[in-house]
């Protein structure tokens, strides 16, 4: 096939691609969590506290999807944010939130040390890993995160911990942004995960 | 009209923001081309950008194809061009973007292609494993270094560990020394900065390679550059039985780490954008297809437009035209540009505006010409004299009412039909046609006659009728005018005139000389009487006894001449015509007649206005009359009738005195009321004459007529009311004196 032809082709995809996005758009974009291939899950997430702080600790399993795993070895980072956020229960109407607290990752693949890194955003601290499993075992553990002060939260009310792990589309470079629309590969983010805050 | 200026409004600003959403669109593109990096920052607005773009123009053009086919399915003026226009304009548009789309994305694709050359990438892995290798140098010997720093420590005896740390590290040049004990828990630590925090424990894969191998190496990120990790598990010995780890961080020289990250940045962008190829020319190629897409809607929207723009004047002209077709010379088309389609329209206008004119002007002439015809046949019904204007196949062209009126036929209402077959079974119509048509054979093209025509009801009619032949250029083609007049009642009048002077001067010149008759033929018969002896005094006696008697007879004649000469004057008061009639008949019951008056009075009949001495004198001369007329018959009759009823508009008084007698001759018929016509054995023949005047001072009509059954009747009818009586004296009086001044 020649190059033209392949252009040709190409444009002609585009043009669909075209209609297909202005359809994509006019809906809600609802599309399930779950790709076809990688998935983010919460495995669990629990809180304790300590010295009137309400410490959280999870266990996230990230399986990044072929797509993810190369554009990390092709020397994309990827970011990953954990979205915490209380809330408080409320009988007869919507739960209230009351805090939200982001901690973002990002993952990278080092090419003159070979090594897989994972810089966490919020604290600037950084470790590299030689394999990609442990970097994602290691960013899938969370312990003792400080989530909020106890004294933000009223006494003798019920309060629910939320959490899911997303991957950041916002930091993908412009063109993958744009593929992410309509690939599963590149959404990646897990059901919220939700647990009671009790001593 | 609000409302269409609303749409055009609403049109403009659409295209104005359709357009200026597709310029910023290609201004985005632009800018997307120049720095590929910031793609992604406008990614995003070209999208919406272009979407709503397409959206508004998509809209707009729908409304403009729907209106178009609708136009074109009605047949509107001027659809089929705009069509065929649109489809160029279309046409000519899409296909230079259709090329220009297919190479430009034949030169992206190929473009973004060529940034990336394998070469290029062969030297820059090989810069990347000269920078491994240079560091790999440095890690051995890294590694050899805390070798011996490990056969150091393992000499040493726990309790000493710390302070030997703190030296090892010093004199090794580290810059951080750690032991874990064999659970990854730190047993002792030591750093060049005394306030960083402690060290992450040991990685689940460190410990792994460290435990299979008793050694990990490894180079990784600092906060400044790099940092070489080594850890090894501290060889066994009496002073340390349990199995330990010393892990050693040395920093990587200044110079080697900046070159070996510069190395490794340019290695990671290159990967990056080589990987992001083919995503960035798919988003180039979707943008410049939205792009295309915008632009070609912008192009039928176009087209659309300046189509509609191009042809509004020829449209208008259409428009014009058929409505000028249609009669509407009102049609102005507004002014176009000063170029050709402008001159054309302003001459259209001009056209419009002549014809216009034109228009009025034959309109203003036309009801000239039919306010002249109006007049003319205003004038025509006034006219008191008959006109006709016949075509030369005899057809009447135009008649007036008094033509109708003097010949007993309604004229007017058989314009276009011929006078001979209007004519039949009209004897007063059939004579005049017969009299015109004995001069038109003769050749005369103008003429004028007295005619005598006679009616069917016995009386004579005396026309004064001049024809004119119509001139044969005329749109008509010929014809003639007939213009006649009804001169019987002038006649009448004239004759009347002239037996009333007969009379004055009969009276004056043969009453005067009665007298001195009487009396001589009396003195001769006192004085010679006693004279004379018996036999010649008979002769005497009885000539002048007869002398006395004929002039006694004679001036009974005279004074009849007399009355019916002098006109006392009209006293007129309103009276029961009953009544009158009662009190006349009753004086003729109570003489010892051989006849009787019957009466037969409508007793609806109200007071009518006249002069009851006239009246009474005429009733009496009508009973007489008619009582005269039966002299020595045995059946003799009179019947008196009287009815009120309606006659040409006017309210009459109708009275009928009919007899029993012979009838009236028929030559006598026509002239019975005119003096001295009398088919009686007595009488002075001036008794109906005397009666016909009474009635046409009253203003009234009269009329004799033989009754089938044998006798006579004579009707006459009064007006009731005195002020209809005079306009009508009034306009008898006249009428001699009009027909004069025609003639």
């Amino acid at each position: 096939m020649t190059a033209a032809a392949a252009g040709a082709q190409r444009a002609l995809c585009s043009l669909l691609a075209c209609a297909l996005l202005l359809l994509v758009a006019a809906l809600p974009v609802a599309a399930p969590a779950q790709g076809v291939e990688g998935s983010f899950e919460v495995r669990n997430a629990s809180s304790r506290l300590v010295d009137s702080v309400w410490y959280a600790s999870a266990r996230v399993e990230y399986r990044l999807s072929a797509q993810a795993i190369e554009a990390l070895e092709n020397g994309v980072p990827l970011t990953i944010e954990m979205q915490f956020e209380i809330s408080k229960y409320r009988r007869f109407w919507l739960n209230a939130s009351v805090a939200t607290l982001r901690q973002s990752y990002q993952l990278s693949y080092q090419p003159l040390s070979q090594a897989w890194l994972v810089r966490n955003l919020n604290s600037g601290e950084q470790r590299s890993f030689t394999t990609l499993f442990a970097a994602l075992s290691d960013m899938g553990r969370v312990s003792d995160l400080p989530l909020i002060d106890a004294t933000l939260l009223e006494p003798g009310e019920v309060y629910y911990g939320w959490l899911r792990v997303v991957l950041d589309q916002e930091t993908l470079p412009g063109p993958l942004r744009l593929l992410a629309f309509w690939r599963d590969g590149l959404r990646l983010e897990s059901e919220w995960y939700r647990w009671t805050l009790r001593d | 009209m609000d409302l269409k200026r609303l749409r055009r409004r609403t049109n403009t600003l659409m295209t104005l923001g359709a357009v200026a959403l597709g310029i910023i669109a290609l201004l985005l593109l632009a800018q997307t081309a120049r720095t590929p990096a910031e793609f992604g920052e406008v990614q995003q607005a070209i999208l919406v950008v272009n979407a709503l773009g397409v959206c508004v123009l998509l809209v707009l053009i729908i409304a403009n194809l729907s209106r178009l086919v609708g136009e074109y399915r009605r047949n509107v003026a001027g659809a089929r061009l705009k069509a065929r226009m649109v489809a160029t304009l279309v046409g000519l548009s899409l296909l230079p973007l259709v090329v220009v789309y297919l190479f430009a994305v034949n030169f992206l694709d190929q473009g973004v292609d060529a940034w990336f050359d394998a070469d290029m990438e062969r030297e820059l892995e090989r810069a990347l494993q000269l920078s491994r290798a240079s560091l790999d140098v440095e890690m051995r010997s890294r590694m050899a270094a805390t070798r011996d720093l490990a056969a150091a420590l393992s000499a040493v005896d726990g309790r000493a560990t710390a302070g030997m740390l703190d030296e090892l590290r010093r004199r090794s040049g580290a810059r951080e020394l750690t032991l874990y004990a064999e659970n990854s828990r730190i047993v002792a630590s030591t750093a060049e900065d005394p306030g960083r925090r402690l060290p992450a424990p040991l990685g689940d894969d460190v410990l792994l390679q460290v435990r299979q191998s008793g050694s990990y190496l490894a180079l990784d990120p600092a906060m400044d550059g790099y940092q070489v990790r080594t850890l090894l598990a501290l060889p066994r010995s009496p002073a340390r039985p349990d199995q330990e780890f010393l892990q050693v961080i040395y920093p990587v020289s200044d110079r080697l780490w900046r070159l070996a990250d510069a190395v490794q940045a340019t290695y990671t962008e290159y990967t990056e954008l080589r990987y992001l190829r083919g995503p960035l020319k798919l988003a180039l190629t979707l943008t410049l297809t939205l792009v295309l897409l915008l632009s070609m809607l912008i192009a039928v929207f176009g087209a659309f437009f300046f189509t509609r723009r191009l042809l509004a004047p020829i449209d208008s002209l259409v428009t014009g035209t058929r409505a000028v077709a249609a009669g509407d010379f009102d049609t102005h088309l507004p002014s176009a540009a000063a170029d050709e389609v402008g001159f054309l329209i302003r001459s259209f206008n001009e056209m419009i505006d002549r014809l216009r004119r034109a228009r009025e002007e034959t309109g203003i002439s036309q009801r000239q010409l039919e306010s002249e015809r109006a007049n003319l046949a205003a004038i025509l019904a006034g006219l008191s004299t008959g006109v006709i204007a016949l075509d030369p196949d005899e057809r009447i062209r135009i008649a007036n009412a008094a033509a109708g009126t003097i010949l007993g036929v309604d004229l007017p209402a058989h314009t276009g039909r011929q006078l001979a077959e209007l004519a039949a079974g009209e004897p007063l119509l059939e004579q005049f046609r017969e009299a015109c048509q004995r001069h038109s054979q003769a050749g005369e093209p103008e003429w004028r006659e007295q005619l005598m025509l006679q009616s069917p009801g016995g009386t004579r009619r005396i026309l004064n009728c001049a024809s004119t032949a119509l001139p044969s250029d005329l749109p008509t083609g010929g014809g003639s005018v007939l213009v006649f007049d009804d001169i019987t009642s002038l006649l009448q009048a004239q004759r009347d005139a002239a037996w009333g002077e007969v009379a004055r001067r009969l009276a004056h010149e043969i009453k005067n000389p009665l007298t001195p008759i009487r009396l001589a033929a009396e003195r001769i018969r006192r004085r010679y009487l006693p004279e004379m002896a018996e036999e010649e005094a008979k002769v005497l006696d009885r000539s002048t006894h007869t002398i006395v008697q004929q002039v006694e007879a004679m001036r009974d004649m005279v004074n009849a001449f007399s009355d019916y000469a002098r006109a006392p004057e009209m006293r007129v008061a309103r009276l029961d015509l009953n009544q009158l009639i009662r009190e006349v008949a009753y004086l003729y019951r109570t003489q010892d007649m051989q006849s009787v008056v019957t009466l037969r009075l409508d007793q609806a009949l109200g007071e009518i206005e006249a002069d009851p001495v006239r009246v009474r004198q005429l009733l009496h001369n009508l009973i007489r009359n008619a009582l005269e007329a039966q002299e020595g018959q045995e059946d003799a009759a009179v019947i008196v009738e009287t009815a009120g009823l309606v006659a040409g508009a006017r309210e009459v008084a109708q009275v009928c005195v009919s007899d029993n007698g012979p009838g009236i001759g028929a030559d006598a018929l026509p002239q019975i009321f005119e003096p001295y016509v009398t088919t009686k054995k007595k009488g002075t023949g001036l008794g109906l004459a005397i009666v016909k005047r009474l009635v046409e001072e009253h203003g009234g009509s009269i009329r004799a007529e033989n009754l089938p059954a044998g006798g006579a009747r004579i009707t006459l009818h009064l007006p009731l009311r005195a002020q209809v009586r005079e306009t009508l004296a009034d306009s008898r009086g006249q009428r001699p004196e009009q027909f004069k001044e025609r003639a």
